[in-house]
């Protein structure tokens, strides 16, 4: 088959994933959310360097970005596996809705605030993405998972550069307050979207009954300790075989392939001799 | 760089379903760290304006492995158990990328970045051809 042909194929390929009612909810949501996500990455160091003149702020805030998902990705599995998660989806928008709002609002913020603020969205999102993920196959079913994943992450890729850019505009153009203000307004309507989506629930009711049988009725007695709950999420990894390679696999290889990032950077300043233009 | 990464992943997640539906996934996963690899290599070794092709046919194979991988794991958990499995992992590898930039850094100290870089990319490559031995990680 051609590439062309090979491309024609994936097209029609998204066009069938994206005639899922509820997946088309789910993926908009994913596309007005992505908007939201970079104008809070890019509304936050900008605010920061603006209240503190100092790079290492915003390395602060940076830092503070990614280690929610260290301390809470584990607790925020088991929350998605007990609550309902299309509204743990609605709750973590709405969360974040509030916070961004807190940014646009208000006056004299100090540097401490937007620091607490800025781990309180990154704790939110840690709850958001990977029930996303988990939300999926109940929408799509297993047939349209491989294409609904790829469409996922194609779009993803496609609207980063654009949100950007807009957000840079956006901020250049009509101030931090106007920013944060959209930016609430992003995770809002993601939440509406994600309110409507319906199949999800009945799909995982039908489910809880059979292939787990043990968790549900862990579940149904509600002998909930977390810690509990969080040994489960690993030993499945760890009791599957598939699993378990896969993971061992996927550890080396992002211990490698994860220094691509870093050292590129380091390869364009020092080696090539070029700016941040031949970086970007 | 960014640009041409982003421009293949792109390409990628238009390619990968044909890839995956061809290979299966397990083979995918491998085929796709394999290229990583040797990307990574190749772009150690050439000047500027190739490697940015380069990059850009990374971004491609990094979609050869991660769309699958998240498939995988979405399609092997049962759903009330989805979100502990999908979150472990996603703790599995924030703490690995962590682990990552801190070996980078410490490796640039004493070697070459270009020497750091094409090392861990023939690593990353012989990683993937020993993948290759193992059935469970070429399953369909």
């Amino acid at each position: 088959m051609s590439i062309a042909g090979v491309l024609n194929s994936q097209l029609r390929s998204f066009r069938s994933v994206l005639a899922v009612r509820d997946y088309r909810k789910l993926w908009l949501a994913q596309v007005v959310s992505t908007f939201g996500d970079r104008f809070t990455q890019l509304g936050l160091t900008t605010l920061t360097f603006a209240l503190t003149g100092a790079d290492t702020s915003i390395g602060v805030v940076l830092s503070l970005t990614v280690l929610p998902q260290v301390i809470f990705s584990v607790p925020a599995g088991v929350v998605a596996d007990r609550v309902s998660r299309r509204r743990l989806l609605v709750t973590a928008d709405l969360a974040r809705a509030a916070i961004v709002l807190a940014l646009a609002l208000w006056i004299r913020l100090p540097i401490v605030a937007v620091y607490a603020l800025t781990l309180a969205h990154a704790s939110a999102s840690t709850f958001f993405t990977p029930t996303r993920y988990a939300i999926l196959p109940e929408i799509v079913g297993r047939d349209r998972l491989l294409d609904a994943n790829a469409l996922d992450e194609t779009s993803q890729s496609t609207i980063d550069p654009l949100a950007y850019l807009v957000a840079g505009v956006l901020i250049a153009g009509a101030g931090l307050r106007f920013a944060f203000g959209v930016d609430a307004l992003t995770f809002v309507v993601s939440a509406l979207l994600i309110t409507t989506i319906i199949g999800s629930e009945r799909a995982r009711n039908r489910h809880k009954a059979g292939i787990w049988p043990e968790d549900s009725q862990h579940e149904r007695e509600g002998a909930g300790l977390l810690l509990h709950d969080a040994r489960a999420g690993f030993s499945f990894i760890w009791q599957n075989p598939v699993l378990r390679a896969n993971t061992i696999l996927l550890m080396l290889a992002t211990l490698i392939a994860s220094s691509e990032f870093p050292l590129s950077y380091m390869l364009v300043f020092s080696h090539w001799k070029r700016g941040a233009l031949a970086s970007a | 760089m960014e640009a041409a990464l982003a421009v293949g992943i792109i390409l990628g997640g238009l390619l990968c379903g044909w890839f995956v539906r061809l290979q299966g996934r397990g083979m995918s996963i491998i085929i796709g760290l394999l290229a990583t690899g040797v990307c990574m290599a190749a772009i150690a070794v050439l000047p500027f304006a190739p490697a940015v092709l380069v990059m850009a046919v990374s971004g491609v194979f990094n979609m050869f492995f991660f769309v699958p991988t998240m498939t995988l794991q979405q399609d092997l958990a049962p759903s009330d158990i989805r979100g502990r499995v999908l979150s472990t992992r996603r703790w599995y590898t924030a703490t690995t990328i962590l682990a990552s930039y801190v070996l980078a850094t410490v490796l640039v100290r004493s070697i070459a970045v270009q020497h750091v870089l094409l090392g861990l990319g023939i690593g990353l490559t012989v990683i993937a051809l020993g993948a290759m031995a193992f059935p469970v990680l070429r399953t369909r």
